[in-house]
This record gives C-alpha cells, structure tokens and sequence, in this order.
C-alpha cells in the first residue's frame, strides 16, 4: 500500500520535470528583422560586341548561345555607330538617368514622378496606356536600378544581374489567351488545359524564383519550397539531353510572377527573399 | 500494486525520461539503414542514375521537413516541406486528380477519404514535430 503512492509521485515529478523542460522555449532570436526600404528592381545587363566579327554577348549568354534561342542580329548600320564607340552605359537609378560614352558624361534626365508623368503622357499620345499601365509602369520604375552597358570587347560579356522585387503580372483570359503586363503575347492554353485548371478550382499562382529556391503559391497556399542547384542541374540536363547551356546568370538572378486565372483579383505581394 | 501496472508505469517513466533526452538535445534526426535500389539497364531511371559517371544517386529522406536527392555527394534537388505546406501539396494533387478524371469523363471519380487524409496529416506532423528520422534510398546503375 505504501508503495502505490512513492510511484505515483515518482511519475509525477517526472512528469512535471520533463513537461518543464518541453515547455521551455530555446532562446530565439527576438531581434525583428530589419525592415527593408521599398524594393528594388534592379538589372544590371552587360553587352560586348565585335564589330569585325559583327556579333555580341549578353549577360553572359555567347553569340552562340544567343543566336540559338533568336536573340535578334545588329543591322549594318547599328554596327557603324557602334564600332565609332568603346563603350555606352546607361544607367536609371532614384530620380535620374545617366548615359555615358567612352567614360564621359553625355547627358542626365530627370526621372523622378513628375519627369515619368510626363514620359507616360507622351506614350499615350502614341499608344493606349490606360491607368492600369501607368499603376504598373509605375510599380516596374518607381524603384528602379538599371544599368545597361555596351563594351566594344572580344571577352564573354558578365553574367546578367537581375533582382525583381516587382511581380511579373501574367493573365489567362477564360478563352486561354495569355497576356504579360497587359500586353497579349499571341499564346494561348489549349481548351483542355483550361477545362482541366477550371475543374481544379485553380485561380492564381505565384512563383518566385530566388538563386535557384524555388517558392510556390496556389489559391494563397504555399507548396513545399523546391531548391535547385546549378551543379545539380548539370545531371538532368545530361540525362535527358536538354543542352541547357550555362545557366550561371539564371542561377544568380531572382524574380517572380504571378499568374491569374480568368477574372479572379491580381496576385499581390513581392518575391523578395 | 500488480506485477503489471507496476512495468507499466516503470516502462512509462523510461519512455518519458529517454524522450525528454531526446527532446532536451534538440531532436536530433535519427539516421535509419540505407536501402538499396538496383536498376538495370533499359530501365528509365538508369540514364539518369549514370548520367553523371558516378552511378549512384541517393534519395533522401528527412522527417524533419527535406527531401534531397543527391548525385555523387553532389545535391541534385531539394524540396523542403512543413506539415501545412505537405497538406496543401496533397490537398492539389488531390484536386488535379479529381479534376483530370472529370475532364477526361472517366466517370469514377475517386472520392477522398477524410479520415485517411487527416491520418496522413498526422503522421507527417508527428514525424516532424515528435520523432525524427532519416530514410535513404541508395539507386546504383548496374553495368
């Protein structure tokens, strides 16, 4: 009889004593991460060019590789101006663009809020760009760092740089038609793709892709966090003969879309890591 | 008290006191036996398996909340997963299913049983948040 009691607290403290230990938390991390400024779209694009041999590389991609996927060839006279010059940069970033040739200072633009205003008034002019654009323009270049240089080089041009805080907006119309940006792209999803996305209730996505981490979003839920490694990569293109090429400059870059189905509400929110 | 409630309550206290160790260490993933997996030649996972000389990939399972397939000490691809992100991959896959054989007019159309999906659901949650465990699968190309 006295015994039933001594195991019964034996249990108990042991209880106690371990629930102690689980209950407690490890010391975390409290400090909140700083909060960042408004997100950048930054691209950076390096262009070398060969008069003599008429070519060029672009972020890092060769002639080759570019005139593989139908990168678009320099007409003659392009080609005369360029081989006049070294180099050009032009470069948009906070409220000015700079463009420089041969090291010297050509001409700055003002492209703060009112300077783009009026760059948007005189593209309607021209072409529709209705409120919506400008929303978008503004999203694209309120923030912007793009720099693109021209080298008059022999050398492989450096690897592209590319880090989108903005979200590419891409539309598929109840038809399939697919549009990016408002812009219609002339492709479409075939009939039973759509009757298939339309019986699975899927009515967004939004894909961000980060150095090789892939994150993944349907209907607002978040899908396992997928990491491709570029060495990796190198395998499956192997085994199944995908001549991908290098892909350091994908591999370096980070950007994202978000993919809206019929008339459901534009996907909102950034991909930044 | 009886013999048996006695080495009940005994065995109670070991498990508790060997979890709490466990727990106190931070859940440290608990590596079991590596499986092998032979393919032969002809068969489509062995162009894969060979396509980087070293003849061998290795799939990997952590409870913890990674998959990682890799290919001569060389990670090919990750997946990292939580309990929630798990339930929205089934809850998908269940839903292409379903809408492919709809599509398609198959007529039977699998019906989801609530039960075996929340049975599912907790034993990802308890491999990940109770007891952790590393399952490997070793892929060797024969020649």
């Amino acid at each position: 009889m006295n015994k039933t009691p001594t195991f019964i607290k034996l249990l108990l403290a042991v209880i106690l004593v371990l629930g102690i230990v689980m209950v407690q938390q490890p010391p975390m991390a409290t400090a909140e991460i700083a909060k960042q400024e408004v997100p950048t779209n930054l691209v950076h694009i390096d262009i070398t060019y060969d008069p003599g041999t008429k070519s060029y590389s672009m972020g890092g991609f060769s002639a080759e590789e570019l005139r593989q996927v139908g990168a678009p060839q320099f007409q003659d006279e392009i080609w005369q101006v360029l081989s006049m010059l070294d180099n050009v940069t032009l470069m948009i970033k906070d409220d000015m663009i700079d463009i420089m040739t041969d090291d010297q200072h050509l001409l700055s633009l003002a492209w703060d809020g009112p300077s783009r205003e009026i760059l948007y008034s005189l593209l309607n002019a021209y072409i529709e760009l209705g409120d919506v654009d400008m929303e978008r323009a503004e999203a694209w270049l309120d923030k912007a760092d793009i720099q693109i240089t021209l080298r008059k080089s022999k050398e492989l041009s450096n690897p592209l740089q590319i880090e989108l805080a903005t979200l590419v907006q891409v539309k598929v119309a109840t038809n399939g038609e697919l549009s990016v940006e408002g812009f219609p792209t002339g492709m479409s999803l075939t009939p039973e793709t759509m009757a298939l996305i339309e019986a699975a209730k899927v009515e967004n996505l939004k894909l961000c892709w980060n150095k090789g981490v892939i994150d993944l979003q349907v209907n607002g839920q978040a899908l396992p966090q997928a990491t491709l490694y570029q060495g990796g990569l190198s395998v499956i293109d192997k085994a199944f003969g995908l001549s991908l090429g290098d892909l350091t400059p994908i591999f370096g870059s980070s950007f994202g879309a978000g993919l809206v189905i019929g008339e459901a509400d534009p996907v909102t929110g950034e991909c930044m890591p | 008290m009886p013999r048996f409630w006695r080495l009940l309550l005994i065995s109670l206290i070991i498990v508790l006191v060997l979890y709490g160790i466990y727990f106190t260490l931070g859940r440290p993933v608990i590596p079991l036996p590596t499986i092998p997996y032979k393919v032969f030649p002809g068969q489509p996972l062995h162009a894969i398996v060979t396509s980087d000389g070293a003849d061998q990939l290795r799939l990997t399972l952590n409870t913890s909340g990674v998959v990682e397939v890799t290919s001569a000490d060389q990670s090919v691809v990750a997946l990292n997963y939580t309990p929630d992100t798990f339930e929205n991959t089934l809850d998908l896959g269940e839903r292409l299913l379903v809408a492919q054989k709809t599509v398609q007019g198959d007529g039977d159309v699998p019906e989801s049983s609530p039960f075996l999906r929340k049975l599912i659901n907790w034993v990802i949650a308890y491999y990940y948040h109770v007891i952790r465990f590393r399952l490997s699968v070793l892929v060797t190309a024969l020649p």
